[in-house]
């Protein structure tokens, strides 16, 4: 074997182990593009499956004394519907008051056993509008939404406040049995009221209001809104509720 | 094919090759595991859950938060995955790391800005009590998940993962051949 010949023979075995090489990363390359494009339809297919699962059915029913939300000084007031929380008090109250909590949540618990009074005798006095969105957070389970549906339905029979009051007080691991029971409490013992609780009939409505509270950048509950601004974050008090009314009172006067 | 190839690294002694291994496959189950439970339980929660945890770092424009929101469990499944068969280890491990350097980015900057809320990590999320907030835990446990991650991308390992199997038939395909 000449010196020749075998300089061309390693010459080829090494162009050849280059092109194997070149065409392993090749293959290579193209696996992880094909992973790459699979993730990212499944992962987009997901996304839209979500967007799909938060979209609220339009024709679905609502209770009856849903209010619309605060709009700006001179902007249009939307009709109330499907998202609207249930208002409390005169139509024309100078000041809007809206709570977003959710039934189950303890610090919502905390801050109703100690703000209740003070916005039901805001109420009275005619001095605010007060709309509650009932949240339903996913930690506190299928109870919350039941609570929350139970609480459209006495709002439909038009004891929307007193009913929302007795679910603060006794917050507990609610059924539909127990919350037509605590409806009989506050005087709901027709039968459209357990037919609406045990039917789930707000169900929608109940979804439509977690959607209202992302729309209005809720991140946390209890999240009360005193004519559009929120109170600070992590200082929803009383003493903080009441500066932030009287303080909207004055400017009306 | 008993010589090293050019660009492949000589093997290494079986036991410490063992061991390496070994770390892989733990780093890609628990790493893939985190992933997992990360994904799923945020999918047990509502979507409009999951946007608010986003928003809660306020940091995205409102329509995008929702897209980050509808989308990051299916992600962390889908990394987890592939973390788990040990397919494209190499590269999963890669997305995972970025994943988690963007949480602490997101975390850190939350902190920074004197937000109080919970990272959402697992679902939930949202505003906290100020005493509540658990940044630190939440950025070492993320620091430790990119460690593994880093490990993988330098060794991702080759046992119980399709990586390793198709390599090893592939392998045998050229022996055949050769």
């Amino acid at each position: 074997m000449s010196k020749k010949t075998g300089t061309a023979r390693a010459q080829l075995q090494a162009q050849r182990v280059k092109q194997a090489e070149a065409e392993r990363r090749k293959e290579r390359m193209m696996r992880i593009g094909i992973a790459i494009g699979v993730v990212v339809v499944l992962v987009a297919i997901g996304g839209l499956v979500q967007w799909q699962r938060s979209q609220v059915d339009t024709d679905a029913s609502f209770p009856a004394g849903v209010a619309a939300g605060f709009v700006k000084a001179g902007a249009a007031k939307p009709t109330a519907g499907l998202g609207s929380g249930v208002g409390v008090g005169e139509k024309d109250a100078p000041v809007l008051v809206e709570s977003f909590e959710d039934f189950l949540c303890p610090h919502c618990a905390e801050f109703e056993s100690s703000a209740e009074q003070t916005l039901n005798e805001y109420v009275e006095k005619g001095q605010i509008r007060l709309v509650y969105y009932p949240l339903t957070l996913s930690g506190f389970g299928r109870e919350t939404e039941l609570a929350a549906n139970a609480f459209a339905c006495a709002t439909d029979q038009g004891k929307g406040r007193e009913f929302h009051d007795a679910l603060f007080a006794n917050p507990q691991e609610w059924t539909n049995a127990k919350l037509v029971e605590l409806g009989k409490s506050v005087g709901l013992d027709s039968a459209k009221f357990s037919t609406c609780v045990n039917k789930d009939t707000f169900s929608e409505w109940v979804k439509s209001i977690d959607q209202t509270g992302t729309d209005r950048q809720v991140a946390g509950t209890p999240t009360i809104f005193v004519n559009g601004t929120a109170l600070p974050e992590g200082d929803t008090s009383v003493d903080g509720l009441r500066t932030a009314v009287n303080a909207a009172l004055e400017k009306t006067r | 094919m008993s010589e090293a190839l050019p660009g492949v690294a000589v093997r290494r002694t079986g036991r410490t090759q063992l061991v390496f291994d070994g770390v892989s496959i733990i780093a890609r189950l628990v790493l893939g595991g985190v992933l997992a439970a990360a994904g799923i339980l945020k999918l047990l929660e509502s979507p409009a859950e999951q946007v608010r945890a986003v928003r809660a770092y306020q940091l995205l424009p409102i329509g995008l938060d929702a897209v980050v929101g509808y989308t990051l469990p299916f992600l962390e499944v889908a990394l987890a995955l592939l973390l788990v068969i040990g397919l494209l280890t190499r590269f999963a491990a890669v997305a995972s790391g970025l994943l988690m350097l963007v949480f602490i980015a997101g975390v850190a900057s939350a902190w920074a800005r004197g937000l109080t809320i919970d990272c959402g990590c697992f679902g939930g999320g949202g505003e906290v009590a100020a005493g509540d907030t658990k940044y630190v835990e939440e950025i070492v446990r993320d620091i430790g998940l990119v460690a593994l991650a880093a490990w993988l991308t330098v060794r991702p390992g080759q046992l119980l993962s399709l990586d390793g199997r198709s390599k090893r038939r592939a392998a045998a395909v050229e022996d055949e051949e050769g």
